[in-house]
């Protein structure tokens, strides 16, 4: 009796599987890679890249050229342009794979980021690891690009902020970060990408990084600033520098590894925060002789240490001085480390961070390409 | 239950533990309670005593009268009459329990999942499995929970592992930054998660074993997986926690491992296995305690009249429940964790006692 009871129910199971009941899916399904958001007259203008499975031969890496198409909706909300495009196209949007939310800079200069990115934010199919950009023109331009080296244009936009966080010339920012942002513990700076050129020679370059007051746009800041930025919060992986030197020699280096701490020390009804920052470089480029540049070291260090200090402090007059725009967290640092002067003044420190006094200590060492610093 | 079925000990552990981390799974945020979380981690570590506090009558009450079920003890002490009060009482507190998961179930498929799918359908299927389950016996139950529990250990853990690169320190304040008392507030929001000590003295005879220790096993391993999930949940949401209606399952989504990638479709596999068991446990309790009032002849019957009873309330109440945060319900719960846990084993002993200096006084 037990058996049978089981084959039923193993039976009925079956039935309920997707693959089963739902294969005509994969054909009225786009699989959505990217997604760009314009402002429209009204409400927004939906770009969709999708990738066409049943166009596509064989896995994507076998795919010669672009394997994706862009469809574009208009709605007054997002899930309202989703809708415009699953009557205007018949099919839905399956937004599991997709990589990127582009935002037009209309878009954000006019709504909060949150109100924008709310659907995705809502919806439990997308992942929370995808990347936020911000399009300098329009969103829908990004989604357009032609690409050579990637048959789902999405990814290289992808790759472009993951090789741009690593070399110290964009934030990366997720769906995730936003979403945390959104709670208000911090504020979140998004990268800004910008197009250029037209037809087969268009390409993307980051442009600096957009900034947010509790989700509003408060202003957009340059690629220095973005790397004094990612050494204040401690994201910095590696990054270049052309260092001049006295008696007109220059150096090149790259900073392989730096890392920050902050301190905190309450000034009586306000606070004075204490960067310090550590970072460790090698000399990339020689042209000095190597005896030379041995003794000259010490000069490359300051002038390594000065460089990051000036970024650090740029950035920090640009976000949270000049704009009151907490992208490092310091209120969050504050409730860690003096509970007793921000409890129960949260809002009020959004703007008391402004005045607050900042201080950059840098600790520079550079080797020489294969020698260990001195320690 | 048969009185020759019983468990090992480490058996009730993983059927405790299973039982109690299918809620925290689901559980949405106590909101406003104890600094994004932070104070969550050591509400977790206060659970442990609070719940040993709470296991107090029951202990004693095994002690009393070597480690009898209550039930059966009531049937000793007050008769038919008396015994079936109470085993009407279990069996309505289980089948609670069981509905109470149901709705959770329907609740978490309807906004996590894909509302697409028949929820009438998937509530039947699970409720019959459930009491097909329940009707399989105890031993079985058991030993899938051994496996169940192992599994979503190994779960929480490697998840917790994965998410940490997308741990920020950050997000961690002291727990005391909203004061102890939120601490304090946080543990006893948590507490009544943990119906498990209401039917802990309905167990207490199938256990080979000690099965005191294996309780006090359980709130320690209990409270070390609610710390590891909190942290999970904190190091990657921070205050946003507070704002999503699923903390952990929307922390997991974050999870992005290698070829595996999103690791929520395995997290939820785990859940529901580990769901099923526990709806199955109750199902077993909710069988012991009908077959105890109207015999073993009607033991199909009564499993189709629970499962029945549990598709009907949960169905009718799913579109209510969906749309009311589970704090609601906590005072009802706070309720049966009095009734069962300390009022039921210390009245027991009270006539236990009384009985006892009755029957001295007749020898005397």
């Amino acid at each position: 009796m037990k058996i049978w009871v089981i084959l039923a129910l193993l039976a009925f199971g079956m039935a309920l599987v997707p693959s089963c009941k739902e294969k005509s899916q994969v054909s009225s399904r786009v699989i959505v890679t990217a997604m760009g958001i314009d402002a429209a007259e009204e409400g927004y203008q939906l770009s969709v890249q999708s990738v066409e499975p049943l166009l596509t031969s064989g896995s994507l890496t076998e795919q010669q050229e672009n394997a994706t198409t862009v469809y574009d909706a208009q709605g007054q909300s997002i899930a309202q342009a989703l809708n415009t495009f699953v009557s205007s196209t018949g099919r839905s949007a399956f937004i599991m794979h997709n990589r990127v939310v582009a935002v037009g800079m209309e878009v954000v200069e006019e709504r909060s980021l949150t109100e924008a990115l709310d659907y995705f934010i809502r919806n439990h199919e997308g992942r929370p690891l995808v990347d936020v950009v911000i399009v300098r023109g329009e969103a829908a331009q990004v989604l357009d690009l032609k690409s050579t080296a990637f048959t789902v244009p999405a990814e290289q936009i992808s790759m472009m902020l993951k090789e741009g966080k690593h070399r110290g010339i964009a934030v990366r920012t997720r769906l995730l970060d936003v979403e945390r942002a959104s709670s208000g513990m911090y504020d979140v700076a998004v990268p800004v990408i910008e197009m250029a050129g037209e037809g087969e020679a268009q390409s993307a370059s980051v442009a600096g990084t957009a900034l947010f007051r509790q989700g509003e746009y408060v202003g957009t800041v340059t690629e220095e600033a973005t790397r004094g930025l990612l050494f204040a919060r401690g994201d910095l992986e590696t990054c270049t520098y052309a260092l001049p030197l006295s008696e007109g020699d220059q150096v090149t280096v790259e900073v392989e590894s730096a890392s920050v701490s902050i301190e905190v020390e309450p000034r009586g009804e306000t606070a004075r925060f204490v960067l310090k920052i550590t970072a460790r470089g090698e000399v990339e480029d020689e042209t000095l002789a190597p005896q030379t540049l041995r003794d000259r070291l010490p000069e490359v260090n300051e002038a390594l240490t000065g460089r990051i200090e000036e970024e650090v402090l740029l950035a920090l007059r640009e976000t949270i001085q000049e704009r009151g725009c907490d992208v490092v967290g310091f209120r969050r640092r504050l409730m860690q480390s003096a509970p007793s002067l921000i409890q129960g003044k949260e809002e009020e420190w959004r703007d008391r961070l402004r005045t607050c006094e900042y201080v950059v200590q840098v600790d520079a060492q550079v080797d020489r390409f294969g020698e260990e610093a001195e320690q | 239950m048969n009185k020759n079925t019983r468990i090992s000990v480490s058996q009730l552990v993983c059927l405790l533990l299973v039982s109690r981390m299918t809620s925290a799974f689901t559980a949405s945020p106590a909101s406003g309670i104890a600094a994004g979380g932070s104070g969550l981690l050591l509400s977790a570590l206060l659970q442990a005593p609070l719940l040993l506090l709470l296991f107090l009558p029951t202990w004693w009450f095994g002690r009393r009268t070597n480690r009898a079920g209550t039930l059966d003890y009531a049937y000793v002490l007050f008769g038919k009459k008396g015994g079936g009060v109470l085993a009407v009482l279990y069996g309505l507190l289980c089948l609670l329990v069981i509905t109470g998961d149901l709705l959770r179930f329907q609740t978490f498929v309807s906004v996590a999942l894909s509302p697409d799918m028949s929820r009438v359908a998937l509530a039947a299927l699970l409720t019959l499995c459930v009491f097909f389950a329940a009707s399989c016996g105890f031993q079985a139950i058991a030993r899938a929970a051994g496996v169940a529990a192992v599994v979503m250990t190994l779960l929480l853990v490697f998840v917790a592992l994965t998410l940490l690169p997308e741990m920020e320190a950050i997000h961690f304040l002291s727990p005391f930054y909203e004061g102890s008392e939120s601490v304090v507030r946080g543990a006893l929001m948590e507490l009544p998660r943990c119906l498990e000590v209401t039917v802990i003295g309905l167990l207490l005879p199938y256990v080979n074993g000690n099965a005191h220790k294996g309780y006090a096993v359980w709130t320690g391993a209990l409270s070390a997986l609610l710390i590891v999930m909190q942290a999970t949940v904190t190091g990657v949401l921070g205050d946003f926690a507070d704002e999503v209606r699923f903390p952990f399952y929307a922390a997991v989504t974050a999870a992005d491992v290698g070829f595996l990638q999103r690791m929520d479709i395995v997290a939820l596999a785990v859940w529901m296995v580990a769901l099923f068991v526990k709806m199955a446990f109750y199902g077993t309790l909710y069988m012991s305690a009908a077959q105890r009032l109207f015999g073993d002849k009607h033991k199909p019957l009564l499993g189709w009249a629970g499962g029945l009873a549990v598709l009907a309330v949960g169905l009718l109440l799913a579109g209510p429940v969906a749309k009311t945060q589970p704090e609601v319900a906590a005072p009802v719960f706070v309720l049966l964790a009095a009734v069962f846990a300390v009022a039921v084993p210390l009245i027991l002993i009270a006539a236990d006692v009384l009985q006892e200096k009755r029957r001295r006084r007749v020898q005397a």
